[in-house]
């Protein structure tokens, strides 16, 4: 199965439109997590900050600046001893003059912004930025100021809580991703799978109305909602398989029945005629009885034939058929016929009208269409017979100039022994165009009645086999 | 002449073998298809008619078998299976001609006839003639007395094959099937219309009529008595 039809599926368009609206929601809620968490660890910083800051302040308050300068120098040994934290403090201490007289911090404090040069409000965490390069980096400080109007700074560089950043943010497009894929291939795997199943279904499907009467639906023991769809469809299908066999079989012994009898009743009466005298009264009846089980049995026959076709279509062997030179042959047996009523038969065709069919049902139906044409034109018109190509389909028009049929009756007429007339007074049997349609359907081809003013146009379009190059006759 | 009749319904084959044997052939007649091809390849018949339906051995093997066996005795199947396709299927085994049950006598003898007849050497490939009315089929040219008959291609192809089954009775079906190469059933007797306009082309303003109507069964093109 290709994409582009994977991609038509509801199913794989609804599975994909699922994963974004996941995708989204994962991103709002890992995205929020994100946030509160750099929130918080930057709070934990300034807290820690601040904390320090106080101590320090206290220690310069209570033990004096030298106790301050001790204690920095620890720190830093401490430090320097701990060897890279990222999360180490620095400090920096200015006297009154803005001299340092320590100086830890990891950028040059000299410069436009200047955090010392300023009378900070302290307890008040900032981030200063430093650009190294490429590298930018961030860092929180604090600024005290001491009784001896010296200050402190101590500051922690934000480059842990920023590499937790990237690192959070870079799981949250993973796991975006990860939602998008895995939603496509799972749409695409449900997709495929279903769209598997409804084209078992809707293959089945036509096998059956081709006439395969004994195909049923796939179902797996899995017993899912498909399995019951197709369950019910087989039972439903059970059910018309044992009609269409119970009609079948009623055929056939119909056949069988009617058949035998018939045939020697025929006989019968066949011998009965022979010995009755010629001319005689006997002789004229017996003549008529035989002409009426003629009747009978072509209306049999027309029956059968039809319900053959439209019990096992697919039972038909269809050859290469070429339409023109079957319609020019039905036409020509037709001509005779037509000039006794002074009717004009014209004939035109298009090259290319090879199709796939049965040669003598084609030659009945075609006959059927212009025997009718011929009965209900009026003396003296004209019956135009056309084959023409469109694209892939050849069609095989018949236009008369008779009274044609009226609108509302155009699909009653293709009933069985549908006659227009309830008085059932023109001749026939009420089975020439049901028998027309059954070829119609057995070749896969379209018919259509339209009415002409005045007249009807009957017309039969089938599936074009090949476009020989030709010229076109016109007869 | 001879004549094996293969078929199971008792009624039908008593009625054709009495039919058979009033028009003049010897019939022989079994129920079964083996004993049937026993028979066929046995003995020297002019005509055989099967049923396709057999106990034994149903007539469509028993004709393959028959024909596998060199055998080309003409063959007609006369059957219920009534279908287009299994028409096809009959004659693609090796049968003759293939008439469906219900059948006319009239038709079954017509056939049976035309069949029987292929069987005799032709005297003149391409020369019929019958009293004064001559066919060429090499010139195409058709003459009565000292007349030059003009006809369509279907005319002469209809005529042609009325004298090459001279004397014979052709049924309105033969003649689809044989000069149209058609096999249906049309609504109206269409034959009829063409057998009329050939037959005023070379009856008209003659004394002795050669082509006659032959009521309930068909046709037939024969010398004056």
């Amino acid at each position: 199965m290709n994409l582009s039809k994977l991609r038509q599926t509801r199913l794989f368009r609804l599975s994909i439109l699922y994963s974004v609206l996941i995708a989204v929601g994962v991103s709002i809620i890992l995205g929020g997590f994100v946030l509160f968490a750099q929130k918080q660890l930057l709070a934990q910083v300034d807290a820690g900050l601040i904390a320090e800051g106080n101590a320090l302040y206290a220690l310069n308050h209570a033990e004096g600046k030298q106790a301050l300068v001790n204690t920095l120098t620890e720190r830093r040994q401490a430090v320097n001893a701990n060897g890279d934290d990222p999360g180490a403090r620095f400090y920096a201490l200015m006297n009154q003059d803005n001299e340092f007289v320590i100086n830890d911090t990891p950028f040059s404090l000299a410069g436009d912004k200047q955090p010392l040069s300023e009378p900070f409000t302290m307890a008040t965490p900032v981030t200063l930025e430093q650009s190294d390069g490429d590298e930018v980096r961030r860092l929180r400080v604090i600024v005290e100021p001491l009784q001896d109007n010296g200050r402190l700074l101590v500051g922690q560089s934000l480059n842990e809580i920023d590499e937790l950043r990237y690192a959070m943010l870079a799981a949250l497009l993973l796991s975006v991703a990860a939602v998008l894929i895995s939603g496509f291939i799972g749409g695409a795997l449900i997709g495929r799978k279903m769209v598997e199943h409804l084209y078992s279904v809707t293959r089945a499907t036509r096998e059956i109305m081709r006439g395969n009467l004994d195909k049923r639906l796939q179902t797996t023991p899995k017993n899912d909602e498909f399995d019951d769809l197709s369950h019910i469809l087989n039972l439903m299908l059970d059910r018309i398989q044992r009609l269409i066999e119970d009609t079948r079989e009623a055929n056939a012994s119909i056949a069988h029945d009617l058949r035998t009898p018939l045939t020697h009743l025929r006989s019968r009466i066949e011998t009965l005629q022979q010995g009755a005298q010629p001319g005689s009264g006997d002789d004229e009846s017996l003549g008529k009885c035989l002409e009426d089980i003629d009747k009978l049995i072509a209306t049999f026959n027309a029956l059968l034939t039809i319900t053959g076709l439209e019990s096992a279509a697919e039972n038909i062997s269809l050859t290469p058929v070429d339409l023109d030179e079957l319609a020019g042959d039905i036409i020509e047996l037709y001509e005779a016929l037509a000039e006794e009523k002074r009717i004009t038969l014209r004939f035109e065709s298009e090259p290319g009208s090879m199709i796939k069919g049965n040669r003598n049902l084609l030659a009945q139906a075609i006959s059927n269409l212009v025997d009718n044409a011929i009965k209900y034109s009026h003396e003296g018109g004209e019956i135009r017979i056309g084959i023409s190509s469109h694209g892939q389909r050849v069609k095989l028009a018949i236009q008369d100039n008779g009274p044609g049929i009226p609108e509302h009756f155009h699909d009653q007429v293709f009933k069985r022994f549908y006659r227009m007339d309830a008085s059932r007074s023109t001749p026939g049997n009420g089975l020439g165009l049901s028998l027309v349609d059954a070829v119609a359907q057995a070749h896969q081809a379209r018919i259509t009645l339209r009415n002409l003013a005045p007249g009807l146009e009957v017309t039969l379009s089938f599936q074009c086999l090949a476009q020989p190059a030709r010229s076109s006759p016109v007869r | 002449m001879k004549i094996l009749l293969i078929e199971d319904d008792p009624d039908m084959s008593a009625y054709l073998q009495d039919s058979l044997t009033q028009s003049g052939f010897a019939v022989d007649t079994v129920n079964d298809g083996r004993d049937g091809l026993h028979l066929a390849l046995s003995d020297i018949y002019e005509a055989i008619i099967v049923d396709r339906m057999l106990p034994g051995l149903d007539g469509l093997s028993l004709v393959s078998a028959l024909r596998a066996a060199n055998n080309a005795t003409p063959a007609l199947f006369l059957t219920a299976l009534a279908d287009v396709d299994q028409r096809v299927e009959g004659l693609r085994a090796g049968a003759d001609d293939y008439l469906t049950k219900p059948f006319a006598y009239t038709e079954l003898l017509a056939r049976i006839e035309v069949l029987v007849r292929r069987q005799r050497p032709e005297t003149a490939d391409h020369h019929y003639q019958v009293a004064d009315l001559q066919l060429d089929r090499l010139k195409r040219t058709v003459r009565r007395g000292q007349r030059t008959i003009d006809l369509q291609p279907r005319e002469f192809r209809l005529l042609e094959f009325m004298m090459a089954n001279a004397g014979q009775v052709v049924t309105r079906t033969m003649l689809l099937e044989k000069v149209w190469d058609y096999h249906f059933d049309p609504q109206t007797n269409v034959i009829d219309v063409h057998i009329s306009r050939l037959r005023a082309k070379i009856d008209r303003h003659e004394d002795s009529p050669l082509l006659h109507t032959i009521r309930g069964a068909g046709y037939c093109l024969r010398e004056p008595e």
